[in-house]
């Protein structure tokens, strides 16, 4: 016990790689929380300003494009005249409109820069009222009679509703992918922290390691101690970071937070696992080791989506056996399915895997410990 | 050119986390590259994304096959049996977009008129922007059917009308001004330099330097006979040499991505200025990591913190498209957001105009002008220390 | 017998480290191991501890074999490890008692064993010092406690001294013969002949893996034939007068050079007096006159031909 609470001593002086593994989510989060928080409230839609030219009058269209509405006292165009296309073009270019209709009676054209979302709506706006306009003039050929009845049904909002079949979960945004990715690259930080375990119990990677090989207290016995304190200083400094994102950066984790601090805890758990597997398995250098560990949570982070959240996907149809072993994908994954989903099955199957994962690799550097003598040192 | 051999022997060193950052920057820049549904090498088209959509019909009457047959137009259809474990699955790993569920008696309802009682059933990723697309078209239609079987049309009668309307488009085109190239794969492929040139600018350069600036390595190298003039001029063609080697592995695998085709392209000297103002930006940022950081663990900290913000900030992986107001406020505080703004820019010319050059050689300078700010930073904190041990 | 090391056998791939070495150390020795740079003294200190993998040979620890598991010979042995080995996040006090720590489970029992150890090394004034703050002298002494603190019966210390300012080496030496006289048996590796020629009552001389000779200063100084040189300052020595030098009785060996003529002889008596006769005779000047008994480097360079310091 002794032993313990020095472990976590030490770790609180050394402050580097704790003082990382805090820091990085939540500047990070800061960061997502700017950018996302924006973003997931729906991309607050403002009026897509649109030029018009016209080459033939069409007063209804023109009212119509005018008065449309996305949404209560809010107008989808605004809508600018324009008498020539060279005057367009250069308001396009200076970016004061999205794009310019040409419009030729009931014909029209549409010209944009690229296609994007504001693009795209115009166009759907088009589409439809082009449709709708030569749906009309069918009926008005064929069943004349039943014009009013069709004017009525196209002008009244009811129609079929579409009922989302709620999935369980209450994130509602696809940005909180990156939090969790964040959480999850802030575990496997704790690889550090395993790999200087790793280093300094054995005698031929340190002196100290040297004086604690001649102690009558087993390796073992050493070595988990160093790791349950480093977990523990781990699981109080993800609960910490989770903290923040919760109360600071309002992440609304909904009834999930317990979970996702399990989920933290366990992800700590094979990043440190992780760590104390490489300093003990791999030969070289403390610096290369190093670098093999920074190597190793980094990828591990992009393959979960740190970088671009959508990785997963493409791993999922190419190669899917990465989503299935890779730490960070399976934290994110575990989070995310409980998030968006409210799947409480995918959750323990990821949770499981990520702790037969750490037990693996705990028992690997265990088993290379026991091999207790040393060729050189 | 002793510094300077050191130069690279010391990143001979770090050559492995060199290596990884390398791999991960082409790793992304190359599957989002080839997955952009934007990107193509052939002219850009007006068409929109076909999504994977699966239809269930529980109600098995000419409803479903009318949907089918419209929408399979459009979309790629998905057969899938209705099983929610399976469905959430398959939307979980975005193999379907969009689940939709005819209940059993939906069409009867909707050919009495009766429409308040029974409504479609969908399952969605939330927030997914293509899904919520798909659900107002099939709002759209749905629309327009109940309003032709108000007029007395048969279901037969107005899937079939509704099919003739279906190809009945605005047509698009685009802006004289505009390349078509736009969207090509060099385009996309370049805005995801800067997080190269950050990464690597701060290991590369970041981390030697600290080795150069180690209390001992300092002090033996400024009781040696090497001049301070001769120091600087080493370690400074070390940075540099280090930056065009970035810069070359970034051209050479643009023209591997566009089949030479990008190095005849009248664009190429912008986007070739446009990327030499981020390395440049990317080297000053190594330079300052190198004097402030006192050992690789923080340089590793740095590295993720300061490259992952710059880049999630300034639209490198979220496009700037999507950004509200609120944050492109925000994001104009750095350098990367211009960096990629102007890389649109260049993307989309086809000839320069005067005005364009303006803003286009403006924001390239912007980025430059961060680049000397931080290097003039860099600069002063020298000093300082130097100050400080006397 | 403490320590009993039979038929050694230890290679780094083509390098032979150990070539069949053997030891046997009395209880209640100050052992010293004595040896240039690279001649196997550490690699002895690390199979003797278990800690290095060997090909062949016997190793016995208060008659019992040394395995990495024997505890209970372990609990009893105290190591001072040639490179500082202890936490740099620690402070001092921290230090002695974590590794103490790793012997005696007791709390109150160590408490006190901390607080000797501090006091044994004079660390009272720094117990709040981390490493990095303490000089190459002081952290060596911290490096000591943190290998004695438990009080072993059997302490191996390898190169303690090693760039420690000469008050710091002195302290240490006393140690280490402070805690002999309570009862530990000390083996001691050093490459500074003085020192082990001050402390040790036992002293083996290691070279290229083997030991060479073994014995008490003493015994060692008698094995060989230097009984003494005799150092002259002369003016001038014409080449006739030194063969005649060579010509007196017990003679092993002239040298002149740099006005200062060396003359080693064997055991005998009366050397001094008849080399000064003999110059006064042929009237050569002589000034200051040195004599010196053979050091353990005298033995040293006779068994193996070569200087102990390189």
């Amino acid at each position: 016990m002794q032993h313990f609470w020095y472990r976590i001593k030490m770790m609180l002086r050394t402050r580097s790689a704790v003082f990382w593994a805090v820091l990085f989510p939540i500047f990070l989060g800061m960061v997502f929380y700017f950018m996302f928080g924006n973003l997931g409230n729906a991309e607050q839609f403002s009026e897509v300003p649109v030029g018009v030219i016209l080459e033939k009058e069409n007063d209804i269209f023109i009212e119509l494009l005018k008065e449309t509405e996305m949404e209560e006292g809010l107008n989808m165009f605004e809508v600018y005249e324009y008498d020539s296309k060279e005057k367009a073009e250069d308001a396009m270019q200076k970016k004061e409109i999205c794009g310019y209709i040409l419009v030729k009676g009931e014909d029209f054209s549409l010209v944009v820069k690229k296609m994007d979302i504001s693009s795209s709506l115009i166009k759907t706006f088009l589409d439809q009222y082009k449709q709708n306009y030569l749906m009309i003039e069918d009926v008005a050929k064929n069943k004349p009679e039943q014009m009013e009845k069709l004017i009525t049904s196209l002008d009244s909002d009811e129609g079929v509703a579409v009922e989302n079949i709620s999935l369980k979960g209450q994130d509602k945004s696809p940005y909180t992918q990156y939090f969790y990715a964040l959480l999850a690259m802030a575990c496997l930080i704790a690889s550090m922290v395993g790999l200087e375990n790793g280093l300094k119990i054995q005698a031929d990677l340190s002196a100290v390691g040297a004086r604690r090989n001649v102690a009558p207290t087993g390796k073992m016995q050493q070595i988990m101690t160093d790791f349950f304190a480093s977990l523990f200083i781990y699981c109080i400094m993800m609960t910490g970071v989770l903290a923040v994102l919760v109360f600071v950066y309002k992440q609304d984790f909904g009834n999930n937070t317990g979970f996702i601090l399990l989920g933290t805890w366990a992800g700590s758990f094979v990043g440190l696992a992780a760590g104390n597997m490489m300093a003990v398995v791999f030969k070289g250098s403390k610096t290369k080791k190093e670098g093999l560990n920074v190597a190793f949570f980094m990828t591990s982070s992009f393959l979960g989506g740190l970088q671009w959240g959508d990785i997963t996907y493409v791993l999922e149809k190419n190669c899917s056996v990465i989503n299935r072993i890779n730490p960070a994908t399976l934290i994110v994954n575990a989070f995310k399915s409980l998030a968006v989903f409210g799947d409480y099955k995918q959750y323990a199957v990821n949770m499981i895997t990520l702790l037969a994962i750490g037990v693996l690799l705990l028992i690997i550097s265990i088993l290379k410990l026991r091999r207790t003598k040393y060729a050189s040192l | 050119m002793q510094v300077f051999k050191t130069y690279f022997r010391l990143l001979n060193a770090y050559k492995g986390i060199i290596i990884m950052y390398f791999v991960i920057f082409i790793a992304v820049a190359l599957v989002m590259t080839s997955n952009s549904s934007l990107a193509t090498n052939s002219e850009m088209s007006s068409e929109v994304t076909k999504l994977d959509i699966a239809i269930i019909d529980k109600d098995c009457g000419t409803l479903g096959t009318a949907l089918r047959g419209y929408f399979g137009e459009t979309h790629n259809l998905i057969d899938i049996e209705y099983e929610e474990e399976k469905i959430l699955d398959e939307l979980y790993w975005r193999k379907i977009n969009y689940v939709l569920v005819i209940p059993e008696g939906l069409e009867e309802s909707l050919l009495n008129d009766n429409v308040e009682t029974m409504s479609f059933e969908s399952m969605k990723v939330p927030g997914m922007f293509e899904a919520d697309y798909f659900e107002a078209e099939l709002k759209l239609y749905i629309q327009k059917l109940t309003g032709l079987l108000a007029a007395g049309y048969s279901m037969e009668d107005a899937e079939e009308e509704l099919s003739r309307l279906q190809s009945q488009k605005a047509e698009v085109s685009f802006a004289s001004f505009v390349n078509k190239k736009q969207n090509d794969a060099c385009t996309i492929f370049f805005i995801y330099a800067p997080y190269l040139f950050i990464t690597l600018g701060m290991n590369g350069v970041g981390v030697i330097l600290l080795r150069f600036n180690a209390r001992d390595v300092k002090d033996r190298m400024e009781c040696s006979a090497l001049t301070m003039k001769e120091r600087v001029a080493g370690i400074s063609a070390g940075i540099l040499v280090f930056g065009l080697i970035m810069f070359a592995v970034i051209l050479v695998i643009a023209g591997i991505l566009s089949g030479g085709s990008i190095y005849a392209d009248m664009r190429f000297p912008f986007f070739l200025l446009n990327l030499f103002s981020m390395l440049v930006f990317g080297l000053s940022l190594g330079f300052l990591t190198g004097t402030v950081a006192g050992n690789n663990e923080a340089v590793n900290g740095l590295v993720n913190i300061v490259s992952l913000g710059l880049c999630f900030l300034g639209g490198v992986f979220v496009p700037q498209q999507f950004f509200s107001d609120t944050i492109v406020k925000v994001s104009r505080f750095f350098p990367t957001y211009w960096y990629v703004a102007t890389n649109e820019m260049i993307g989309e010319m086809k000839k320069l105009s005067s005005g364009l050059s303006g803003e286009i050689f403006s924001q390239i300078g912007l980025v430059f002008g961060y680049a000397l700010v931080i290097f003039a930073i860099t600069l002063v904190i020298i000093s300082s220390q130097k100050t400080r041990r006397k | 017998m403490v320590v009993k090391i039979e038929n050694l056998v230890k290679r780094y791939g083509d390098l032979l480290a150990l070539d069949h070495f053997n030891l046997e150390i009395e209880e209640g020795e100050i052992f010293g191991l004595l040896g240039p740079n690279g001649s196997g003294k550490s690699t002895t200190i690390n199979c003797l501890l278990a800690l290095l993998e060997y090909d062949k040979g016997n190793i016995e620890i208060f008659g019992r074999e040394m395995t990495p598991k024997s505890y209970d010979i372990k609990k009893d042995i105290g190591v001072i490890m040639q490179n500082v080995a202890v936490f740099e996040e620690l402070t001092v006090y921290e230090n002695i008692d974590y590794f103490c720590g790793l012997y005696v489970k007791d709390k109150a029992k160590r408490k006190q064993m901390v607080e000797e150890a501090i006091e044994f090394v004079d660390l009272k004034d720094y117990r709040k010092f981390l490493p990095k703050k303490l000089s190459g002298g002081l952290l060596r002494r911290l490096n000591i406690a943190c290998g004695v603190a438990h009080k072993p019966k059997l302490i191996i210390l390898d190169e303690p001294t090693v760039a420690v300012d000469p008050q710091s080496r002195n302290k240490i030496l006393e140690g280490i013969q402070n805690l002999n006289q309570e009862g530990a048996t000390v083996i001691y590796t050093s490459h500074y002949m003085e020192e082990v020629e001050q402390i040790c009552t036992r002293i083996a001389i290691m070279d290229k893996g083997k030991n060479v000779a073994i014995g008490t200063k003493d015994e060692l100084k008698a094995m060989i034939d230097l009984g003494e040189t005799i150092s002259v300052e002369v003016l001038e020595l014409p080449d006739e007068l030194k063969e005649e030098i060579t010509q007196l009785p017990h003679v092993i060996q002239v040298h002149y050079e740099n006005h200062l003529l060396k003359v080693k002889f064997s055991k005998g008596k009366h050397n001094l007096l008849r080399l000064l006769d003999l110059l006064k005779e042929k009237e050569a000047g002589f000034g200051g006159v040195h004599s010196e008994l053979p050091t353990l480097n005298d033995v040293f360079l006779e068994i193996t031909g070569k200087e102990l310091r390189d």
